[in-house]
């Protein structure tokens, strides 16, 4: 996700821009909570082979990727955790990985945590708040006993989904938070995909929600500036316009070369199926650069889809920008989220490649 | 100005955002003003509210380096502030400015309930 202080994170590491392989090894998980943009849930036996992930993530590395984030499904239900995360710190990757903090007992996590830098734990609100979007009694307070483990050990943070009306409790989650030492708290608006779309789906961000939003982050993260980073995935207007990083402009078009690729994308999602996607999770299979199964190198499927999709990324990142700018109404934005709808709408599925690319 | 306390800073929030005669007009002013002081590159120290809760105007104080001065301009040219205090500090070489932005009087266009 791009968010304007994301460069300057400081749970990131120190002096390096972060490009992330955002990986999803299975849907496995221990909840089944209301708003899950995966649908994670329990029983889902498929997952990732480790050896293709182990592959494709030593080729990245020489592309330019130095961050792993793992997610899911729950990361710490994937059979090979251990081994994966191993396997990238030693390949000089930072480690990070997105937990519901449930699992974090027992020396199986113990050995999992020697290898990961950052943990970010999910958190809905207060206990009933929690329980209640977790779909589980007690969901909270076992959370809270990941957490006494963390608070010691590593270097952790607080995710949270933001709804709606999530402003009422923004200033007790930052207090909490920074109480329970965590040096991040990362604000994520609900996605509407997924299981959120059957229980949430009702529940839409109108522009006064997003203001009330975006006004507390500026104000907690101003507050505490030197306990804690509040990371907002949503932006204004006026930090998009013009601005290189959501705009291809013809003074700055990106090199169109495989090095010049983890700059442009400076996230790339493994999903569930072994596909490589760039964006984000949940963007239109069109753009899926190729998947960990099929043998490719790395470099050559980039290679391809620079040929092939990059007028199209373009044109899609155009029409994003272009629907926010014209339409004065849409001041806070969520860019991620608006890019893979329109990735969806402007590029089917089904839509083959019959014309050619505008490079 | 004294630094806010957190428990000021949760009561400031939650009256400023819940207030009844709150406008859409009015939070898109504020959300603004925020966007330029990020553009402009002015790291924040801290805020206050007044006149919750119908909040009359809130100053926003923050710091330039004095590299970035140049951006003086924007912020003057820009209509939402209402007032900019500026304060060279460092001593005995200034290495910073402290810089009071009022953001927009907004009482008066308040819709009244
Ligand atoms: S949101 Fe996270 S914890 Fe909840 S079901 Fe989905 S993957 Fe599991």
């Amino acid at each position: 996700m791009m968010s304007q202080n994301n460069e300057s994170c400081k749970t990131l590491p120190a002096g390096r821009v972060s490009k992330v392989i955002q990986i999803h090894p299975s849907l496995n998980c221990n909840l089944r909570c209301k708003h899950c943009y995966s649908s994670s849930a329990p029983g889902i036996k498929k997952e990732l082979a480790f050896d293709a992930l182990a592959n494709i993530i030593g080729q990245a590395a020489e592309v330019g990727y130095n961050v792993i984030s793992m997610s899911g499904g729950e990361p710490f239900m994937y059979q090979s955790l251990e081994e994966l995360v191993r396997f990238s710190k030693s390949a000089g990757y930072f480690n990070s990985v997105t937990t519901n903090g449930m699992l974090l007992k027992g020396s199986r996590a113990k050995n999992i945590l020697k290898y990961v830098d950052l943990i970010a734990v999910s958190i809905d609100g207060k206990e009933e708040m929690h329980d209640h979007m977790r779909s589980q009694p007690g969901a909270f307070k076992k959370m809270r006993e990941g957490v006494a483990i963390l608070r010691d050990s590593i270097n952790y943070g607080f995710i949270h989904t933001l709804l709606p009306d999530s402003w009422k409790i923004l200033s007790w989650l930052a207090g909490f938070a920074v109480d329970e030492k965590a040096s991040l708290l990362h604000l994520h608006p609900l996605e509407m995909s997924g299981r959120a779309t059957q229980h949430l789906g009702g529940l839409l961000f109108d522009q006064t929600d997003l203001y009330k939003i975006y006004i507390s982050h500026y104000y907690l993260n101003t507050y505490f500036e030197n306990d804690i980073f509040i990371q907002l995935d949503l932006l204004h207007r006026n930090n998009i316009k013009n601005n290189p990083n959501f705009v291809f402009h013809e003074s700055c078009k990106p090199q169109l070369c495989a090095s010049g690729f983890s700059t442009i994308f400076k996230e790339l999602i493994i999903n569930e199926k072994g596909d490589i996607l760039p964006i984000a999770h949940g963007c239109s299979p069109f753009f899926t650069i190729g998947n960990i199964y099929s043998g490719e190198k790395l470099q050559y499927m980039i290679g391809r889809f620079m040929h092939e999709k990059m007028g199209y990324i373009i044109d899609l990142f155009q029409a994003t920008y272009d629907n926010i700018m014209l339409d004065k109404e849409l001041e806070i934005v969520n860019w991620s989220e608006m890019v893979i709808q329109k990735s969806h709408t402007l590029f089917p599925k089904e839509q083959l490649l019959n014309t050619q690319p505008n490079q | 100005m004294e630094k806010t306390t957190f428990a000021e800073v949760e009561k400031q929030l939650m009256a400023h955002l819940s207030a009844a005669n709150l406008s859409k007009e009015h939070l898109s002013h504020v959300s603004g003003s925020i966007s330029k002081t990020y553009a402009a590159g002015l790291r924040i120290v801290d805020w206050w509210i007044y006149g919750i809760p119908a909040f009359e105007r809130i100053v926003v104080q923050g710091q330039l380096p004095i590299e970035a001065a140049g951006t003086f301009q924007e912020l003057i040219a820009n209509k939402m502030f209402k007032e900019i205090r500026i304060f060279r500090k460092g001593i005995p070489v200034p290495h910073f400015f402290q810089v009071d932005l009022t953001i927009e009087k907004i009482t008066e266009q308040m819709p009244k309930i």
